[in-house]
């Protein structure tokens, strides 16, 4: 994968992110990526973010600049699983640049 | 001896070798994808949904190999069907989508020729429209608070809800999307060791529809319910705790506000606090006449409800909520309405920590407590459903997640 495209990968991530509500991702993405999702969603939220965070992945990523193919996949979190685990083991696999 | 050993190492190695030079296609799946459907300068009309399918090899391939139409073939009910595209991710890829059209076909194979071809049988499982979801959806909040009385009194609170089946709809194509359809159970309800501080529970069993909407770059959802409920409290003659007082049909919807949760959101861009700002939530439930445990007709109520966080930072989240009930042809002498609200006042507990030296000692420096658990003071007032008892109470808790 060029740096390139990694880079945009990270940038449409961060904006998904974002989308959900979490405004700390629009500037300080790196900071929110190592943090527990549980941790960062309010309970509230807990059994619909998944989805919610799928619907913002599809609408950014599918969106301009990035015009890229997403695979309706919702992501599977436990207790401890961070964002860079979400970008790395289910983002990558779903959009399709 | 000594060449014996060299010719099974020369094997080994061999076999190594082909293994990770193998192109083998080792799964093929059937997957809904988004795409977006641009028009001749290259502005994006509107999106759509396709089939595709997933194929994964056991280890990277040749773009050029898997690129190449000629090597693949895929079988729709004993037909070959055309492919309109081939799409890799990278230089050595190990995924590789294969564009339709595939939709509608129960049997669908794919073949992948490397030397020999490859058979597999495509899953469509990824697509089915409905799935027992059962423990899927799910969500446990309880807390645990001390009243600040004279005379020590606890309660508990409890929110489970869990979804039980869910029927996929469609993917989103514009900027509303109406998710699902899922068959959820839930229950509410709060004990207390005394009369004074319990006020019952709901339980109830219902579809609910899930729609998803944009606005200005967020996304908000809503909740449209039609559902069973039944009703209990404390029954202060016999003692039952569980006393049914009111079984019946319910309808009606919650929304999250569209900009509510702005200020919190460019808040959180500047000073970093990573957490989902809430927006404000609007529920109305319509509650017709119902029937308690001996069958006496309970009167029919609409509840409206609305809740709304302000996450400034760890050390200071601030959550409110507002209830109302409204009741119909109300005897002589009854109240026709009832309304409650609670303020609560929390702190991540790795913020207590590092104001409260003891509790570094108790708790150590591992980052594992942030954001997991909270402290909290709570101010409730008035009356709810269902037991709609007096309340008027000072608390404080702890809870696992806020």
């Amino acid at each position: 994968m060029t740096e390139d495209l990694e880079q945009k990968l990270k940038e449409a991530f961060c904006k998904a992110l974002a989308c959900t509500g979490i405004g700390a991702a629009e500037n300080n993405c790196d900071e929110v990526l190592p943090q527990v999702v549980k941790h960062v969603v309010p309970q509230d939220q807990h059994s619909d973010f998944p989805v919610r965070f799928l619907a913002c992945v599809t609408k950014v990523c599918t969106g301009d600049p990035y015009k890229w193919r997403v695979d309706q996949k919702v992501p599977d979190s436990s207790d401890t699983t961070t964002f860079q685990e979400l970008y790395d083991g289910w983002f990558k696999d779903i959009v399709w640049p | 001896m000594n060449k014996l050993r060299f010719i099974t190492l020369v094997f080994i190695y061999l076999l190594l070798l082909s293994d990770i030079f193998s192109q083998t296609l080792k799964e093929a799946s059937l997957i809904e994808t988004v795409i977006p459907d641009t028009g001749s300068n290259g502005e994006i009309l509107s999106r759509k949904v396709e089939y595709d399918v997933n194929c994964e090899f056991s280890n990277p391939v040749d773009p050029k190999m898997v690129v190449d139409v000629a090597n693949w073939k895929v079988f729709g009910n004993g037909t070959v069907l055309r492919l309109s595209a081939i799409i890799v991710k990278s230089s050595r890829p190990k995924w590789v989508k294969l564009v339709g059209p595939f939709e509608g076909f129960e049997n669908l194979t794919v073949e992948f020729k490397d030397g020999g071809a490859v058979q597999v049988n495509v899953d469509s499982a990824s697509i089915g429209k409905t799935k027992w979801g059962f423990g899927k959806g799910k969500a446990i909040d309880v807390n645990v608070r001390r009243l600040a009385h004279q005379e020590a009194l606890y309660a508990l609170d409890f929110d489970l809800s869990v979804k039980i089946l869910e029927h996929h709809l469609a993917a989103p194509s514009g900027d509303f999307w109406v998710r699902s359809l899922s068959l959820d159970a839930v229950s509410t309800g709060t004990f207390g060791s005394d009369d004074e501080v319990r006020n019952g529970t709901q339980t109830s069993l219902g579809l609910t529809l899930h729609p998803f909407y944009f606005v200005g770059g967020l996304v908000y959802q809503m909740k449209l319910k039609f559902s069973y409920q039944f009703e209990t409290a404390m029954d202060p003659g016999n003692q039952a705790l569980l006393n049914i007082i009111n079984k019946l049909f319910k309808f009606g919807f919650e929304a999250e506000l569209p900009y509510t949760n702005y200020p919190m959101y460019k808040l959180h861009t500047v000073t970093g606090y990573a957490r989902l700002a809430m927006p404000l939530t609007l529920g109305v439930e319509y509650l017709p006449k119902g029937k308690n445990e001996v069958g006496i007709s309970t009167l029919a109520r609409l509840d409206v409800r609305t809740r709304y966080e302000l996450a400034f930072s760890p050390y200071f989240i601030l959550q409110g909520e507002w209830h109302r009930s409204s009741f119909y042809d109300v005897p002589p002498g009854v109240d026709n309405n009832a309304s409650y609200y609670t303020v609560a006042v929390a702190q991540d507990l790795d913020a207590v920590k590092q104001t409260i030296g003891f509790l570094k000692l108790l708790l150590g420096d591992s980052d594992e407590i942030r954001g997991k658990h909270f402290v909290f003071y709570r101010i409730s007032s008035g009356r709810k459903a269902p037991a709609f008892q007096d309340l008027n109470e000072q608390s404080f808790g702890f809870g696992t997640y806020f």
